[in-house]
């Protein structure tokens, strides 16, 4: 009996050890951050303390690479595994928040555009640095000399998928007002109808839009694939299918024709052979819908995929393992944006005539000064980034403390660790670094010593460990608050509180956050890519800036802040036909934001896509400032 | 049993009324659905838009009279339309509905199929190797993370093995496909049944008729089929109809790490995009789903059982 017991307990000893070994085990790797997501993660307001080490290994110099694209040094590609697609077929894998909801027709959210499903009047004509307007379905244009109405002459014989006939002025009327209806759900719809009116037919290859604001840029911004996402459809195929039919069933005119759609789980296309230019390369390409990003990796790994947007910090692993990238220059400039500054008094579309939400009653045409609710506009004590305008001793102190607060962020740190080294330098948001015209007088350096002066000399001294306090929100740019920018905003709020700036991780939703700034009462900090095409790397230095820094975005989003230089320079660049002159006016801007210190960079992220040379041979991407960076299907070379 | 059944019809529908106008009323403080409308950073929406999209939306209503106006379409057969895609929710529901019940029913087979003999084995064999093995086995399947398990599993049978694949539901009926995911979704069921069934058939076995059937001479073998499995299966028999209910409204990890395209999923993208008119069709469905079980697991335990008798 002794025995027995004895074996038994040495039994259940080991049984218990074993046990708890395991779970050790389970438990320690659910703490570790293998790249999975947690897709029932909610995102919570936390407030915590982030240790961050007492040396940051910073390197002297940082190498930044010529071109758009992060370097492609890679293995030899037959290390990469082989496809299990067939061979006419490509699978990309892609997580559903960047639009694989595809529903076509105007409808929120989806890709059609960039896709090369749907196609509207233009398109960049190559990567990063080409032309960015290429004709697709407009010939010819012409702009009215009072900017009133641009009249635009369609290409001729551009067949509709499906066999649904030719495109006609009737398709792309019909396409464009529906766009900009009132009950419209497309997610541009304000933006094109704040800008035009509704569009109207002169013949079958003719069409005329009224223009209600213009901007020099029209025809890079809105009608092109670069940013934006108007796409023709067949009207003839809306009216006898139906709307539900045409929903699921998008009949268009890209290089690619949808075969299948089924939410959440694939799209499958196909080339269309009879497009008016190139059919795609690839015959048929099947984009899937993979939330966790464990198993995008793996499907990259096993073959099962072709192409996947994979975290940037595994991008060099998959390099290393043979596999190719891709960048289509869509990379998020993370600055951080100080809000709060609404300098601007009065609304300026209120003062040209143009009904606003500060005067939703005014008549158009009859110009009035109404002054702007800014209930954000707190400059005291507790918001020492923001000046009171006209008080000059109040705008540098608060200039001191923006600009102490900028030095005291290890921007290089950030990059080297959080993206691998895969991202580059940012200085101030809205001017890459990249680009010809950027002035190396502008740059900045890690300084926390100097951060601390500044702050001392501003009228902050240390008390305790605290000399103001501070809540920082990060949007959905970079991953959001669940990814990379999330990152970056713990190791900024560590960076900040090493100098005395105890700091609040803001991680409240980014649709309850959004009011604050479309309202004007968002007066802390917040660490995004904002102002749209603003903040895309790739965006030509002409391109009218700082809308969403000016009272011109009343009754929309803002980056909590109305400046008035801001806004002197947008209008003059928006209306200033020669190139080289917006270049001038841009760098005078660009000189400002150095100046004042309002949004300094952090880091440039970019969104590459990897994919195997099994499969693909190349993939040049057409530049790219939309809202996906999952863009150019049509240009992949399939591999022999 | 008229009168059971009339109370559990009434607090059923009490249960249904409230899980729905909680998720309602979370759905429009979760922000403005018009946010959908508008790209991040983009102008917004004019106030045209936004009154003809209130307007169409049924939001310029007051919320207690969107509420009602959802329940009389919902007694209509209409549980509304999609704001993502705009299809309508019935759609929505029965595209994915069946991929779900795949799943969650693959999942409850493999539990109940080796959770329930397993957990019989370990409380006939208590104390050998045979019982520490079912009840480490069961410590493991209800203290490992279902994420965990299912990317490492992603990660030896689908990277370092290639035996599997990584994800998706496969055309038509791929077993490969249905393999990692069943496991991941029945294991922490499985280890349930097998601790439930142990405790039961110990409880039996311990009984005084088990100690006299003994004393009369009858085999083991019949102690065991005749008279303890029929008394200590009633309750894991009762418990695997909401054991099955809870698969059907809890797949969703699984269908997140290996992509498997079923209401989970689709109920998770709902609140992403606070897409309410989906939120409230989802959670509409399930809650039905979890009455309708739980009464079959009442029902079952009368019939089971001759002691239980509802009046």
């Amino acid at each position: 009996m002794n025995r027995l017991l004895t074996r038994r307990s040495g039994v259940r000893l080991a049984t218990i050890i074993a046990a708890l070994t395991m779970f050790s085990v389970a438990a320690g790797a659910c703490g570790t951050s293998g790249g999975g997501e947690d897709p029932t993660q909610t995102p919570v307001v936390i407030d915590r303390t982030v240790v961050v080490p007492q040396t940051v290994v910073v390197p002297q110099t940082v190498v930044v690479p010529q071109t758009a694209v992060a370097s492609p040094t890679s293995a030899p590609s037959n290390l990469a595994p082989d496809p299990q697609s067939a061979p006419n077929t490509a699978e990309l894998v892609a997580p559903n928040r960047v639009g694989l909801t595809m529903t076509g027709l105007n409808s929120a959210g989806a890709p059609d555009g960039p896709w090369g499903i749907a196609e509207g009047f233009f398109q960049p004509c190559g990567p990063v640095g080409e032309d960015i307007v290429c004709p697709v379905l407009a010939e010819n244009w012409d702009v009215s000399p009072d900017l009133s109405k641009i009249t635009i002459t369609l290409k001729q014989g551009v067949q509709f998928h499906g066999g649904w006939g030719e495109m006609t002025a009737d398709d792309v009327v019909w396409s464009f007002n529906d766009l900009i209806s009132p009950a419209s759900t497309h997610n541009q719809s304000g933006d094109y109808s704040a800008n035009f009116g509704e569009m109207v037919k002169v013949d079958d290859y003719t069409v005329e839009l009224p223009v209600s604001n213009y901007s020099v840029v029209w025809n890079q911004a809105l009608f092109n694939t670069f940013a934006g996402a108007n796409g023709t459809f067949s009207k003839k195929a809306f009216d006898e299918m139906g709307r539900d039919w045409a929903l699921e069933n998008v009949i268009a005119t890209g290089p690619y024709q949808l075969v299948e759609f089924s939410p959440q789980e694939v799209v499958r296309l196909e080339s269309f052979s009879d497009h008016h230019t190139k059919p795609a390369g690839m015959e048929f390409l099947n984009v899937r819908d993979v939330p966790e990003a464990s198993t995008r990796l793996a499907m990259m790994r096993n073959g099962q995929a072709d192409i996947a947007d994979i975290s940037l910090n595994r991008i060099n692993e998959l390099r290393e393992m043979g596999f190719r990238t891709s960048d289509s220059g869509k990379a998020s400039q993370m600055a951080v944006i100080f809000s709060g500054n609404y300098w601007e008094q009065h609304d300026y579309n209120c003062s040209v005539g143009q009904p606003s939400v500060s005067c939703p009653d005014l008549v158009p045409g009859n110009p009035e000064q109404v002054e702007v609710e800014r209930a954000g506009y707190l400059h005291d004590e507790n918001h020492p980034w923001i000046g009171e305008y006209g008080n000059e001793e109040s705008m540098e102190r608060a200039r001191k403390v923006r600009r102490a607060m900028a030095l005291a962020i290890d921007t290089a740190a950030i990059n080297e660790t959080l993206l691998d080294g895969l991202g580059w330098e940012l200085f101030m948001t809205s001017f890459s670094t990249r680009d010809p015209n950027w002035d190396p007088k502008w740059e900045w350096e890690y300084d926390p010593d100097e951060a601390v002066r500044l702050l001392e000399e501003a009228g902050y001294p240390l008390v305790g460990n605290t000399r103001f306090e501070v809540n920082l929100f990060v949007t959905n740019h970079a991953g959001g608050p669940t990814g990379t920018a999330g990152e970056m905003q713990s190791v900024i709020g560590a960076m900040w509180r090493a100098i005395g700036i105890p700091t609040s991780l803001d991680r409240q939703d980014y649709a309850v956050w959004r009011p604050t700034v479309v309202e004007r009462t968002q007066s802390q900090p917040f660490l995004s890519a904002c102002g749209g095409t603003d903040a895309r790397d790739s965006v030509p230095w002409d391109f009218p800036k700082g809308v969403a820094y000016t009272t011109l975005s009343r009754g929309g989003f803002s980056c909590a802040m109305e400046i008035p230089f801001v806004l002197e320079k947008h209008l003059e660049a928006a209306t200033e036909p020669d190139r080289p002159r917006r270049i001038e006016i841009n760098t005078e801007l660009a000189d400002y934001y150095a100046q004042e210190w309002l949004v300094p960079g952090i880091v440039v992220v970019p969104e590459p896509l990897v994919w195997n040379p099994k499969k693909i041979a190349s993939w040049e991407m057409r530049a790219n400032a939309s809202g996906t960076h999952i863009v150019s299907l049509d240009t992949i070379v399939p591999a022999e | 049993m008229r009168n059971f059944l009339v109370r559990r019809l009434g607090f059923s529908l009490l249960s249904l009324i409230g899980a729905t106008f909680i998720v309602f009323g979370l759905s429009r403080m979760a922000g403005d659905p018009l946010y959908l409308y508008a790209s991040p950073e983009g102008y917004g929406r004019t106030p045209e838009q936004i009154r003809a999209l209130e307007q169409k939306l049924g939001l310029d209503k007051p919320f207690v009279v969107q509420y009602l106006f959802w329940w009389r379409d919902v007694l209509r057969g209409d549980l509304g339309r999609s704001l993502v895609g705009d299809r309508p929710v019935t759609r929505v529901i029965s595209e994915k509905f069946g991929n779900t019940v795949q799943l969650a029913l693959a999942g409850w087979m493999l539990a109940t199929i080796v959770g329930i003999p397993v957990g019989v084995v370990s409380a006939i064999k208590r104390g050998t190797l045979w019982d520490y093995s079912a009840r480490f086995f069961a410590l493991f399947g209800q203290a490992i993370p279902n994420f965990w398990f299912a990317i490492l599993g992603v990660l030896i049978f689908s990277v370092q093995f290639e035996v599997l694949p990584s994800g998706f539901k496969g055309e038509g009926f791929s077993i490969k496909h249905f393999i990692m995911p069943t496991i991941v979704v029945g294991t922490a069921s499985m280890a349930g049944y097998l601790r439930m069934t142990r405790s039961a058939v110990l409880e039996v076995l311990d009984s005084e008729f088990v100690k006299l059937a003994r004393s009369k001479g009858v085999s083991g073998r019949v102690v065991i089929w005749k008279h303890v499995l029929r008394n200590a299966l009633i309750q894991p028999i009762t418990i695997s109809t909401l054991l099955l209910a809870g698969l059907l409204n809890g797949t969703l990890v699984a269908e997140a790490v290996f992509a498997w395209p079923g209401l989970g999923r689709a109920m998770l993208e709902a609140v992403r995009a606070n897409d309410f008119p989906v939120m409230m069709g989802g959670v509409l469905f399930f809650v039905i789903i979890y009455i309708v079980f739980s009464l079959i697991a009442d029902l079952l335990y009368a019939v089971v059982d001759p002691r239980i008798r509802y009046s």
